[in-house]
């Protein structure tokens, strides 16, 4: 937990939770690099340095006794499955090759550790494939030759989830959507970018929660993409993008004080290390927060003097350090605002960006658009057959989705257009929502 | 004597007469009499519901719980069984009322139901349907919680809470021979009838009374609403809206919807398609049928607009003017009027001539094949009708909307995936599967479920107007896309069930340009190819 040595650090830096860093290349990703990171841990493979050309003369070696006659049938094969990458259509584990060609660059490993950290360890055995032709099995066969499930490390360096009630979901969602591989290949996407958002926002928004003990879903309100975003939707105004935005300030110099306070290797979230705070650490972190105000007056770090009060009380103790981190980077009253800016602006344009629309006067709002509304449902309903729409509501909140009522009456004439609900009344709460996988 | 407009305005939403509740001063003799005159006695409901009532002792621990929609006449049924049962059951009205303002729904219900647990008479309860969902799943009581949900799932519930649902009496029953709409009919009925009727009786009193403009249009559209056609019609609509938009048909609405017919800004037959806050206007403006568009009627338009001779048309006016229809003069409401007419044989047969262009097939095609399937009897016409609908329009917009993208694939062949230009298809069988269609009986008639063989799979699908209005236009040539989501997800649910039976399959067929591979899998070793 805190560090024995509790040195101040020259620079402020952040390797845990959030792949946060302070220039602006830092946020430039390749999605189709993360996924196939993340499905090699997910589906727990071992780490094979295998290109997909490799791949594909595996499979003509395997395939070529079983076609002697017409060995020409194999430039088929290899024009329909191996050209414009048709081959990741077979199954969502093939993935695994776009992170594998070549070396991973940092921005998207560290955004690939981003998504690790929310798994936390768990994973699946290989895709089922019952969906496949012939054709197929054979590739697939080949490919589950070579790359054997369960032999892989779950992950490199082993952190607590900050966010366990999202864990807990993305586990849940994730095994729901592997035992459908065709439904998971064509969302497999969308889904990344959907708890990229989730895992961030709610991250933001229990920041400064952390003396309430585990993190819980906060309400995040959005609204559906065809809607009015009018200034009259109290909810959608006050804890909509305005909020996420204002929270976000907060992540970076938050985790980077917390990564300072601890060992490393062993990093716990912020509401785990004040739960862990004894009075034995007192006196080491009130030294520590005053050497640490005084070596960030000398940096210039601060534009305003800033005194340390020396405090008894673990909670105004933590504040406190959390208030001097943060205080380097506060609009007037830090030197190095620009930086978390980058940090603020690089999280809201490359992660969150799916789910934010501008909207003329209304300014920025957080929207959902009509695809995600699906993938959302079948999430929510998961194995169940259907759900009440007050249950499914439930199912969105609890992943940090919130809509108002207006929202919601939008929600169910799309609903009624795509022809998956089930009303018992005419009333809107006996109003029943099918999955549509 | 009250107005005639006074009269009709009982059956208004806005009327305090539209919400029943227990009244000890009366708000007017007269309408109170209209009120009481318009209550259809002895529904299907409220039979059952005297029956359960009669046979409940006094001291059974019994709870009844009568549910539905807002404005279905719960509680106009529990005021009248109130008087006669007050002795030996106890009442609660309204789910969620409540004599005390800071208590919610639930808390309220969660009070009652203790109080009923300490007292020994039986209970009734009027409960809209939403909120007994709600209380499912936040009451407090786990063994009424426990009940409510399995009456929401359709599931048995115990024998001391009776469940009593108003979505249980359908509004609307395909019968064998077309559809019926019992208690809309007899509300119509009741307000039209020549005998017996109050309404009727003010009606002719104020008929020589006020000769204002707006009294003389609201008597014309009375005389319109008597006629046997324009009912036909007006239940056809309500039905269409219940089928295509799922729309509920509740007493409340269905009295406020006739007053805007009656007593609606313009005549009945365009206050039947202008909309307004009335849910089933506002769901019938969809079939307004000024938005068809054929020769006919488009020559009509034509001809009216330019005033040119017509002696039948000038006939036709001629006779309307004598029911008081007076200075009509747009197309559109002549083509509404021509509408709401087509159904009878009216003393002049003008209308007559537009029923090809008001054709409504679609209902009825709906309704015949929703009767072979609910009571297939195995006769050699109702098979060979069966497979008629099986074959041209279910399997054809099956691989008509499947091979969307490659309309080069033969009869038989179904496409299974496209890589890189080369098409990926199976040969498959689909056929009727007439034999497991009477395993589905259903008694909603908002859908009846198409059973189909694939190779040697059975597959199934729920069908609805919507889905199967889609087919038929898949059929004609209509490709629908991916943003046209309405109900072509339930078509989308059954392809990708005959997609995973093509993959099972063991020989694949393989077309580029000109090109048709066949590939067989021999066994695990030999894979057989022709046509490289």
């Amino acid at each position: 937990m805190i560090k024995e040595q509790l040195d101040i650090p020259a620079n402020n830096k952040l390797s845990t939770y959030l792949p946060l860093r302070t220039k602006s290349l830092h946020y430039k990703f390749c999605w189709d690099t993360v996924l196939g990171y993340f499905v090699r841990v997910f589906y727990g493979k071992e780490v094979k340095k295998i290109t997909v050309d490799d791949f594909k003369e595996l499979c003509k070696k395997r395939l070529s006794p079983k076609i002697e006659e017409e060995p020409d049938f194999w430039l088929v094969l290899e024009k329909m499955y191996f050209e414009h990458e048709q081959i990741f259509k077979i199954s969502p584990e093939l993935l695994i090759f776009k992170a594998v060609k070549g070396e991973i660059d940092t921005n998207s490993k560290k955004l690939g550790d981003m998504y690790l950290g929310l798994l936390n360890g768990f994973n699946v055995p290989s895709s089922a494939e019952n969906n496949l032709n012939f054709l197929e099995k054979e590739i697939k066969s080949e490919f589950d030759n070579f790359y054997e499930t369960g032999k892989g490390k779950a992950r490199e360096n082993e952190e607590t989830p900050y966010l366990p009630f999202l864990t807990e979901l993305f586990q849940q969602d994730l095994l729901f959507l592997s035992k459908r591989p065709q439904y998971l290949l064509n969302n497999f996407n969308a889904f990344i970018r959907l708890y990229g958002f989730l895992y961030v926002s709610q991250m933001a928004l229990n920041i400064k929660n952390w003396s309430n003990g585990a993190p819980t879903s906060k309400p995040c309100y959005f609204i559906i993409d065809n809607e009015k975003a009018s200034d009259e939707r109290s909810q959608v105004k006050n804890y909509g993008y305005g909020q996420l935005n204002e929270y976000l300030e907060y992540l970076f110099p938050y985790l980077v004080m917390n990564e300072t306070l601890q060992e490393k290797g062993d990093i716990k979230p912020i509401w785990q290390l004040f739960e862990g705070l004894t009075d034995d650490h007192i006196s080491k972190l009130n030294d520590f927060g005053k050497d640490f105000v005084e070596d960030r007056h000398q940096r210039k770090w601060y534009k305003k003097p800033l005194n340390w009060t020396n405090t008894n009380d673990n909670n105004e103790l933590l504040a406190q350090l959390l208030d001097i981190a943060h205080a380097q980077f506060e609009k007037g009253k830090g030197g190095l605002t620009t930086f978390n800016d980058t940090v603020r602006k690089g999280l809201l344009g490359n992660i969150c960006d799916p789910f934010i629309q501008r909207r003329g006067r209304a300014g920025q709002v957080l929207t959902f658009n009509q695809d995600y509304i699906v993938l959302l449902t079948n999430l929510a309903i998961g194995e169940k057959e259907k759900l009440r729409l007050h249950e499914l509501l439930d199912e969105f909140e609890a992943r940090g989705i919130f809509f108002d009522k207006q929202s919601q009456q939008c929600l169910i004439d799309f609903y009624e257009r795509m022809g998956n609900v089930e009303r018992m009344s005419d009333s809107g709460d006996a109003v029943y929502v099918r999955k549509t996988v | 004597m009250i107005d005639f407009r006074t009269a009709l305005s009982v059956m208004s939403k806005s009327s305090p007469y539209a919400v029943s509740t227990e009244r000890s001063t009366v708000l007017s003799t007269d309408l109170d009499a209209v009120k009481k005159y318009l209550y259809i006695e002895d529904s299907d409901i409220e039979t059952d519901f005297k029956k359960v009532l009669n046979s409940l002792s006094f001291n059974d621990k019994k709870i009844i719980f009568l549910c539905g929609s807002s404005g279905d006449g719960k509680s106009e049924i529990l005021t009248r069984a109130k008087k006669n049962f007050l002795s030996k059951v106890n009442f609660h009205l309204d789910a969620t009322h409540s004599f005390h303002p800071n208590d919610s729904a639930i808390q309220t219900l969660d009070k009652l139901f203790l109080e009923f647990s300490e007292n020994s008479k039986p209970l009734v309860v009027g409960i809209n349907t939403g909120m007994l969902g709600n209380y499912a799943k936040e009451g407090a009581v786990s063994e009424i919680k426990k009940s409510a949900l399995a009456f929401l799932d359709k599931e048995s519930t115990p024998d001391n809470h009776i469940f009593l649902d108003f979505e249980s009496y359908p509004k609307f029953k395909i019968t064998d021979d077309g559809y019926e709409a019992d208690f809309t009919h007899k509300l119509l009925n009741k307000i039209t009838q020549a005998e017996g009727n109050l309404i009727r009786e003010i009606y002719e009193r104020n008929r020589s009374v006020n000769k204002d403009k707006s009294s003389k249009r609201l008597h014309a559209n009375y005389e319109l609403l008597s006629q046997p056609a324009v009912q036909k019609t007006i239940v056809e609509l309500l039905f269409k809206a219940r089928l295509m938009h799922d729309q509920f048909l509740t007493a409340r609405s269905l009295l406020d919807f006739i007053f805007t017919l009656l007593a609606g800004p313009g005549y009945l037959f365009d206050n039947l398609f202008a909309g307004g806050d009335n849910e089933l206007l506002s769901k019938i403006t969809d079939f307004d049928p000024a938005h068809l568009r054929t020769q006919k009627i488009d020559r009509f338009i034509l001809a009216n607009d330019l005033a040119l001779p017509d002696n039948e048309f000038d006939e036709f006016k001629a006779h309307i003017e004598s029911i008081g229809i007076e200075n009509l003069t747009g197309s559109h409401s002549y083509l509404r009027l021509f509408y709401v007419l087509k159904n009878g044989d009216f003393k002049n047969t003008y209308p007559s001539k537009f029923i090809q262009d008001f054709n409504e097939s679609l209902i009825e095609k709906y309704i015949n094949i929703y009767q072979l399937h609910r009571s297939y009897d195995g006769s050699s016409i109702q098979r060979k009708a069966l497979k008629d609908f099986y074959k041209n329009s279910l399997s054809t917009a099956i691989r008509k909307y499947n091979n969307r993208n490659a309309p080069n694939l033969g009869k038989s062949h179904y496409l299974i995936s496209e890589l890189n230009g080369y098409q990926l298809a199976a040969e498959l069988d689909i056929t009727a599967d007439i034999k497991r269609i009477t395993q589905f009986s259903t008694q909603s008639p908002a859908s009846f479920t198409a059973c189909i063989k694939v190779e040697n799979e059975l597959l199934s699908i729920p069908v609805n107007i919507n889905l199967l209005n889609l087919m038929q236009k898949i059929v004609d040539g209509y490709r629908p896309n991916k943003h046209d989501k309405n109900t072509v997800v339930l078509l989308d649910e059954l392809i990708a069930g005959i997609v995973k039976v093509a993959n099972k399959l063991n020989t694949l067929h393989i077309f580029k340009s000109n090109q048709h591979i066949t590939v067989k899998k021999v066994d695990e070793d030999e894979l057989k190819v022709s046509g490289m």
